[in-house]
Parts: C-alpha cells; sequence; structure tokens
C-alpha cells in the first residue's frame, strides 16, 4: 500500500514537472521555436528509411543532376543520387556527433572544471592546459587530432570534445569558485562532508544553469566544426552521408547544380538557428541575469 | 602597467611553450611513416632508414624536441620532408596570404558588425532591431564554407562580378587582389559580424540606461555627442577583449575558405601537410597560429588602456 503511495506520488511529481516544463516552453518563444525545429529535424533523422524513398548511396546515372522536382525534393547530384535521402540520413552522422560531442564535454568540462574550481591546486595545472587548447582555432585544432586518430565519426566526436572541452570547463570553474565561498558550503564542510559529496551535492545543482546553457552552444558548434572537417575532408569518411561530406562533393557541382550544395548547408542552419534559439532560451529561462550579459557565441 | 604587461608576456610565453610541447608529441602521433610516403611502398630498408637518419626522425623524442626547440630559437623550424624547404620559408610566402584573408574579415566584420549594433540598440524592440537579432542568429548559424559557395554561385556563376577564386597579392594589383579578396572575406566576416552586432548591442543597451548618459542629456549635449563621446566609447570595451578572439577565429575560418576559394595560404598548406604526414609543417602552423593568438591577446590588453583611462592593472 505504502509502496503504491509513494509510486502515485511520483508519478505526480513527474508530470508536475513535466507540466512546468512545458508552460516554460510555452513562455519562451525561442525556446518553442527553437525545441519544435530540433523535435522536427530529430525525427526526420529517426523516420529516415519511412519519409525518403531513396536509398541515400544508391547510384543511378540515369538520373543524374535532376533538379528539384516532386519526384527528388532536393534534385540529385553527379552520381544520380537522391539529395534530400542523403541530407536526411546525412542529419544521424551530424546529429549523432553533435549531441555526443555535448554529452561528453558536459561530463569532462563538470569534472575538470569542478576539480579546478574546487582544489587550488589542481586549478592551476588544469586551466593552464585549458588555455594551452583555447590558444588554438578550433578548427585547426580539430583538424591537427582528426590527423591523429584518422577520418571516422567517432574519431570526430573525440577531436570535437577536446576541443570544445576548455569552454565548458571554464565556465563551471567560475561557477564553483563562487559557489565554493557560499555558507551552506562550508557548513557542509563543517559538518565532515567529503570533497565528493560537496561537489556531487551542492556545487552540481548550482552549475547546471549555465553548463546547459553552454553545452546547447557545444552542440551547435560541434554540428558546424563536424560539417566543416567533413568537408575538409577529415570528418565522417564517404560513402555514409554526412551534411559535410555531401557538401564537400557538391562543391564541384556549384555551377551546374547548385541544389546539390543549398539544400545541406540550409539543413545545417536550421539544425544550428534551433540549438541557437534554445541556448538564447534556456539562459533567459534558467537566468535572467545573463540575458544579453553573456553571448551564447563566445567564438571557436 | 608595465609590469602587468611583463606578466601578461611571461604568460603567453608559458602557453606557447606548452603549445610546442603539444604541437611536437602530438604531431609524432601521426599514424603512418612520412618517409615510407616520400619513398614508396618499393623502397629498400637501407634506403628508409637512411632517409630516416638524415630527417632526424630515428632520433629520441626528447632529444628531437630539443633540437627542434632550439632550432626555434634561431629562427629555424626545421625543413619540409616533401617539398625539402624551410618551414619558415614556406610558412612566410603563405603568412601574407591567410593574415590579408583575416585582416580583411575582420575589416568588415567591424565594419558591419559595429554600425548594425548600435542602431538595433538605438532602435530597441522595433523591427529594425528584430530584423538585426534575427540575421545575426542567421548568420552565427551559417558554415562560412556554404557561404563561400553560395557567392560563388551568385556573384561569379551568375552576376559575373567577382572572380570564382584564387589570390592576388594587394602589393602586386591592389584593384584585382581586392576583387579576389571579397567574397572569400565577405564569407567569414560576415558570421563574425553578426557576433560583434549583438555584443554591440547588449553593450550599448547596457550603457544606455546608466546615470552619466542622462546627465549627458540633461544638460544638453547632442545626442550624437552623447552616443559616440560617452555611451559608444565604453560600450566598445567588451567589444575590444573580443577582437583578439575574433581574429584567431577568422584565421580558423580562412582555413577552410581557402580551400572553397583555391586561395594558396596557410590552410591549403596544412590540409597538404596533414595528408602527406608532414610533421615540420604541421607543427609551424600549430606554433604560428598559438604566437598570433597570444600577440593578439597582448594587443587588446595595450588597446584596453588606451579606450578607458580609468582601467588599471595591478
Amino acid at each position: 500500500m505504502e509502496a503504491r503511495a509513494i509510486r502515485m506520488k511520483l508519478v505526480k511529481a513527474v508530470c508536475h514537472r513535466c507540466l512546468v516544463g512545458l508552460r516554460v516552453l510555452c513562455r519562451r518563444r525561442s525556446l518553442l521555436i527553437g525545441t519544435s525545429i530540433l523535435v522536427v529535424v530529430s525525427l526526420c533523422t529517426v523516420l529516415a528509411p519511412i519519409i525518403s524513398k531513396y536509398d541515400p548511396l544508391a547510384i543511378n546515372f540515369r538520373d543524374q543532376l535532376q533538379a528539384p522536382s516532386v519526384r527528388h525534393f532536393f534534385g540529385t547530384d553527379n552520381y544520380g543520387r537522391d539529395i534530400f535521402s542523403r541530407v536526411v540520413y546525412g542529419a544521424r552522422v551530424s546529429l549523432v556527433v553533435g549531441a555526443t560531442t555535448m554529452l561528453f564535454t558536459g561530463f569532462l568540462g563538470f569534472v575538470l572544471g569542478s576539480l579546478a574550481g574546487y582544489h587550488s591546486v589542481l586549478d592551476n595545472i588544469i586551466m593552464r592546459s585549458m588555455d594551452m587548447l583555447m590558444a588554438l582555432p578550433a578548427i585547426l585544432l580539430a583538424i591537427a587530432i582528426m590527423a591523429i586518430l584518422g577520418p571516422s565519426a567517432l574519431n570526430a566526436v573525440i577531436a570535437l570534445s577536446i576541443v570544445y572541452l576548455p569552454r565548458t570547463a571554464r565556465i563551471v570553474r567560475g561557477s564553483t569558485l563562487a559557489v565554493r565561498e557560499q555558507g551552506f558550503v562550508e557548513a557542509a564542510r563543517a559538518v565532515g562532508a567529503k570533497d565528493g559529496w560537496i561537489i556531487w551535492r551542492h556545487i552540481l545543482p548550482n552549475c547546471l544553469a549555465p553548463l546547459m546553457v553552454q553545452q546547447t552552444v557545444v552542440f551547435a558548434y560541434a554540428v558546424l566544426t563536424e560539417a566543416a572537417l567533413s568537408f575538409l575532408g577529415v570528418g565522417a569518411p564517404p560513402p555514409v552521408p554526412s551534411w559535410g561530406n555531401i557538401l564537400s562533393e557538391a562543391r564541384e557541382l556549384i555551377r551546374i547544380a547548385p541544389w546539390a550544395s543549398i539544400f545541406p548547408g540550409a539543413a545545417i542552419i536550421l539544425t544550428v538557428v534551433a540549438l541557437n534559439l534554445i541556448g538564447d532560451g534556456l539562459r533567459d529561462q534558467l537566468d535572467p541575469y545573463l540575458k544579453g550579459r553573456m553571448s551564447s557565441w563566445d567564438g571557436g | 602597467m608595465a609590469a602587468y604587461l611583463v606578466r601578461r608576456l611571461l604568460w603567453a610565453l608559458l602557453i606557447l611553450f606548452m603549445l610546442s610541447i603539444f604541437a611536437f608529441v602530438m604531431v609524432r602521433l601521426i599514424p603512418g611513416d612520412p618517409v615510407v610516403l616520400l619513398l614508396g611502398l618499393e623502397a629498400s630498408e637501407e634506403s628508409l632508414v637512411a632517409a630516416r637518419e638524415s630527417l632526424g626522425l630515428d632520433r629520441p623524442l626528447v632529444l628531437a624536441y630539443g633540437d627542434w626547440l632550439a632550432g626555434i630559437a634561431r629562427g629555424d623550424l626545421g625543413v619540409s620532408i616533401f617539398q625539402r624547404k624551410a618551414v619558415w620559408q614556406l610558412l612566410w610566402a603563405k603568412i601574407p596570404v591567410t593574415f590579408t584573408l583575416a585582416t580583411a574579415g575582420l575589416l568588415l566584420a567591424l565594419l558591419i558588425g559595429i554600425p548594425a549594433g548600435i542602431a538595433a540598440a538605438l532602435k530597441y524592440d522595433s523591427w529594425f532591431d528584430t530584423t538585426v537579432m534575427f540575421g545575426s542568429t542567421l548568420g552565427l548559424s551559417m558554415p562560412s564554407f556554404w557561404l563561400g559557395l553560395v557567392l560563388i554561385f551568385t556573384f561569379s556563376v551568375r552576376f559575373r562580378w567577382f572572380p570564382s577564386g584564387g589570390y592576388v597579392s594587394l602589393t602586386e594589383d591592389f584593384v584585382e587582389g581586392v576583387r579576389r579578396l571579397c567574397l572569400p572575406a565577405f564569407s567569414i566576416g560576415i558570421i563574425q559580424a553578426a557576433l560583434i552586432a549583438r555584443m554591440t548591442r547588449s553593450s550599448m543597451l547596457e550603457i544606455l540606461w546608466k546615470d552619466y548618459i542622462r546627465t549627458a542629456r540633461a544638460k544638453g549635449l547632442q545626442e550624437r555627442i552623447v552616443l559616440l563621446k560617452h555611451a559608444l566609447r565604453n560600450a566598445l570595451i567588451p567589444i575590444v577583449t573580443t577582437v583578439g578572439m575574433v581574429y584567431g577565429v577568422l584565421l580558423g575560418g580562412a582555413i577552410i575558405i581557402e580551400t572553397v576559394f583555391t586561395i594558396p595560404g596557410t590552410g591549403r598548406l596544412l590540409i597538404t601537410a596533414v595528408c602527406t604526414r608532414d610533421y615540420p609543417i604541421i607543427q609551424g602552423v600549430i606554433l604560428l597560429f598559438g604566437l598570433t593568438y597570444a600577440v593578439m591577446n597582448l594587443l587588446v590588453d595595450v588597446l584596453y588602456v588606451s579606450i578607458n583611462p580609468t582601467i588599471t592593472y595591478s
């Protein structure tokens, strides 16, 4: 009986949270638009085999360089491959690489940032290493790392995680430094709480707002940089389509088949705009003080 | 101030030193033997050993790093494995190209971004403000290489206003040089213009509400003077701090855009070096970009003080 009551309470709490989330979503226009676009793009990637009737890898020389039409929504490339299918399937690589990079940098950035902020001994070592990584343009660092690891989607995740780690670690460190001096942390320390517990129980919840905002930015950056890496030929290798390598192949066709470049690019822009809007909306919602003060695009 | 700058200089040197270790160790981890690439798969074991010895690739990592560092101190970045030329010589030929492109991008970004940001702040919450903000969100979400392709299609293929690629030095033929620079510089500049417009807008908005602006208006100053002398000067401070960073991003953008517009700059040199495992060039490019970042940030610190003399460093 008691277990059932607890379960009911839990369900009620979850429903309440969902309702609050929905209400926030509806109140913040940018959050609503951004989330809607991202949901549609994600659904397209999941339902790719249903919504696209062509195999993205199927070569068909009879349909070479067809302009957009009812048969081929986005036209075809020089191998007669349907660009709509390639864009929809290509979203899988781009979104998975972006989302995984976001999770990796979020986790590692939190660990390194909180350690640097909490332990002054580790601070110098960690932050100077981060400074060193930030002294290079993101794309240069990513190319250099990809040169070591070799071109693949997984290696792109590793390279992008290293590239965007310093930005996340910096933000977590900043929040940790602010929280560390608060009375409740001192109280926890006074009653003998271990460092790990304090970081988990007190530092993490207080870092979560800026961390979430930063990670949507990392997601957006990762999508853009992965496309750039694939475009340069050091990202996810063909024939598996990714937005970057579709654009790379379409580069030679820009004079005769501009649609082969325009649509994959538009897909990248749409996704990144959505992530950008989510970032802006989250920032306004989670920390109104930050609104307008912190640019979500602090370089890369 | 001087003590602060010395401290910053030492800091920059430390970062560069760490970067040199990183560049050296990382580049040696790249799989594939450059000597095999150089001599081909059919090369005999003896010739491979001899080539490794002559290029110094057989030396232990620490000793090789020591040699490399000593070389850098003498201004020698090593010799390219494939092109058989001094890395410094190769970089020297490509640096002006990439830096001209990045500088043109920065100028465009500032020329478009700052006025757009100021106008948006002055017309806060109007259709103009919304348009600038939407435009900047769009600009920030755009891959520069895609924009480059669209510009080539529109202005080179359709209207034939600009050439679709190549590079002509500005000292050789200024007009042709500028014509060839327009599209690539716009491709990378407009994205940073979006960032600068956003920052200028928010910085201006914050300052326009300050008491001293109200006082300046109350004492009957012309609006132009209030905006330019009182508001903009203070609003520029956070923007100046980002110029160093923006320049770094533009250099990165130049690496990609050089490929789109077939510009023979550092980016193309780097991509070729990565494909051929030409270690010394990769190391040289990494150090060069790191050095640029450090110098730009030092310059920003100096510029900071000249814009706002109330800032003191202790």
